[in-house]
């Protein structure tokens, strides 16, 4: 059995004391990928960069809970202890790789930068080898060259020999394909899942494309406003949905075979934090709902 | 048929040479249309809807012809006609609109272009945003006020304000969110029956294409590599 590398727990996220997020509870698994699913504005990437400790202090506060992270509190750790953790243990992939990387610095110096704990003599084997196993060809000539020089898929590339540089235990991958066209975002995806499982790091997938998670998740978290709707495995999550939210996000989701009719698109938009309140907060544009929704939540 | 091209090509010179972005693409389009332009990135679909609009200059040799009418697309002043016919809608919700202006001026700037009145151009422009699922309240607020998917819903109505009978729609889902993305869909399948429209899709995404199109033109390094009709 898999021993826990994360366990987030009760997790609640304040933004100028309005909560974003509320008690967000999960676990991932060694090697694991994990898929935190939902529409944009439900609390994904905040719930996500709270993990290295990246929203933006004072406005953002940890209402409540806690991340262990390898048996450790990570909301106790000094800031001097984060630097040991974050990028080297816990290594991030953004969703824009041109906004990502430093535009006048050139692709090998920040490279280098990312295994700069490693002794000298072993650095370039180390790009080299990540280099390889992410299909960069040329590797010479893109050490050479500045990220302008570089297409998006080649760029997102280089960022994810970034992140798995240092051999972290966990990858934070935050909309990885999203700024992609769809033909590279398969291969580069396949590159990302192929390099954290030959280093034995854990995935946690911020995606809002229900394809992505079935394609490359073990286990599936479904988030809506701030909440977690469901979580299971993937296969689970996705061919029996349990809460309607799910399988109103299954149901929009265009694929072969579909017509428009059978798209059917969620009325309205995500709740605003400020509206928050006990009941359900997917009732309001939920075909299920009922009066008690608003008080008593039994999805 | 209410657009013919034939033999569209675009060349862009610069100093680091000559980059051939279209060669020789033809297509037509009937009424009620939608013909889906599909290809990744840097093969030419939004050079078409460019050069379609007077964006981009055209190469000697090509054809056009729009509504019966033929299009001289060496002259710039060509180009009125076919923007009176033929609109566009643009990827990027947050930066294809003027984050200065009101919804109101945002809708109502072709219509003023035009010459019509600031009161007629009210009353179009509310009418447009009904038709594209925004309120009246809407019309006093800036853009940062809205979502992406409302934002896309403002480009539209700023696209249809004019009455065009061909609305160029360049990857406006690929920056939205699925749910999104398939309230737009279905919004551009219900603009297209009430206004009677016909659509060119610019899409990177086969499974979107597949849903709303009934025709697709497949581009690969400004060539046709595919063009069939969907059944």
């Amino acid at each position: 059995m898999n021993s826990e590398i994360l366990s987030v727990r009760n997790l609640s996220i304040a933004f100028d004391n309005i909560r974003v997020t509320d008690r967000v509870s999960f676990n991932i698994s060694n090697g694991e990928i994990f898929a935190l699913m939902g529409e944009s504005g439900c609390g994904k990437s905040v719930t996500a960069m709270a993990i290295p400790r990246l929203l933006p202090y004072p406005s953002a506060k940890i209402a409540s809970g806690e991340i262990i992270f390898e048996g450790k509190n990570l909301l106790e750790l000094s800031a001097k202890d984060m630097y040991k953790v974050r990028g080297k243990r816990i290594g991030c992939v953004f969703q824009e790789p041109m906004q990502a990387l430093n535009p006048v610095a050139g692709i090998g110096a920040q490279l280098l930068e990312a295994v700069r704990f490693l002794p000298k003599e072993n650095r370039l084997k180390r790009i080299k080898e990540l280099m390889a196993k992410a299909e960069l060809k040329d590797p010479e000539r893109i050490l050479k060259s500045y990220p302008h020089e570089m297409s998006g898929g080649m760029l997102q590339r280089i960022v994810i020999c970034m992140a798995l540089a240092p051999k972290p235990s966990l990858v934070i991958a935050d909309e990885p394909t999203t700024a992609l066209d769809a033909n590279i975002q398969t291969a580069v995806m396949d590159t990302l899942k192929n390099l954290c499982k030959s280093e034995n790091a854990a995935m946690l997938l911020i995606t809002h494309n229900a394809h992505l998670a079935a394609k490359y998740a073990d286990k599936i978290a479904v988030m809506y406003a701030g909440k977690i709707a469901e979580c299971g495995n993937a296969t689970d999550v996705l061919n029996t949905p349990k809460h309607p939210y799910t399988k109103a996000l299954l149901n929009v989701v265009p694929a072969k075979g579909k017509t428009l009719a059978d798209l059917k698109p969620i009325p309205g938009s995500v709740l605003s934090p400020k509206d928050f309140d006990d009941g359900c907060r997917f009732r309001f544009r939920c075909e299920f709902a009922k009066e008690e929704c608003a008080y008593d939540i039994k999805c | 048929m209410i657009l013919n091209v034939e033999n569209l090509s675009v060349t862009f010179r610069s100093k680091g040479g000559t980059v051939h972005a279209l060669k020789n693409i033809c297509f037509s389009l009937d009424e009620g249309d939608v013909l889906a332009l599909a290809g990744e990135s840097g093969s030419g679909k939004s050079t078409i809807a460019n050069a379609l609009v007077g964006l981009v200059p055209w190469e000697r040799g090509g054809t056009y012809e729009l509504f019966g009418e033929n299009i001289n697309p060496y002259q710039k002043k060509s180009f009125s006609f076919v923007r009176s016919k033929m609109q566009m809608a643009f990827q990027d919700p947050y930066s294809s609109l003027n984050p200065r202006n009101t919804v109101f001026e945002i809708i109502a700037a072709p219509l003023l272009a035009k010459g019509i009145s600031k009161s007629k151009a009210a009353e179009k422009a509310k009418k447009m945003l009904d038709l594209v699922g925004l309120s009246n309240a809407d019309l006093n607020k800036f853009p940062h006020a809205f979502s992406g998917g409302q934002r896309q819903r403002i480009g539209l109505a700023r696209a249809l304000v004019l009455e065009p009978k061909i609305l160029i729609c360049d990857e406006i889902t690929s920056a939205l969110d699925v749910s999104v993305q398939a309230q737009i869909l279905h919004l551009l399948n219900n603009l297209r029956k009430e206004l009677n429209l016909s659509l060119i899709f610019i899409s990177h995404d086969i499974a979107v294409m597949e849903i709303i199109a009934n025709k697709i033109l497949m581009l690969k390094n400004g060539e046709t590599v595919h063009s069939r009709l969907f059944t």
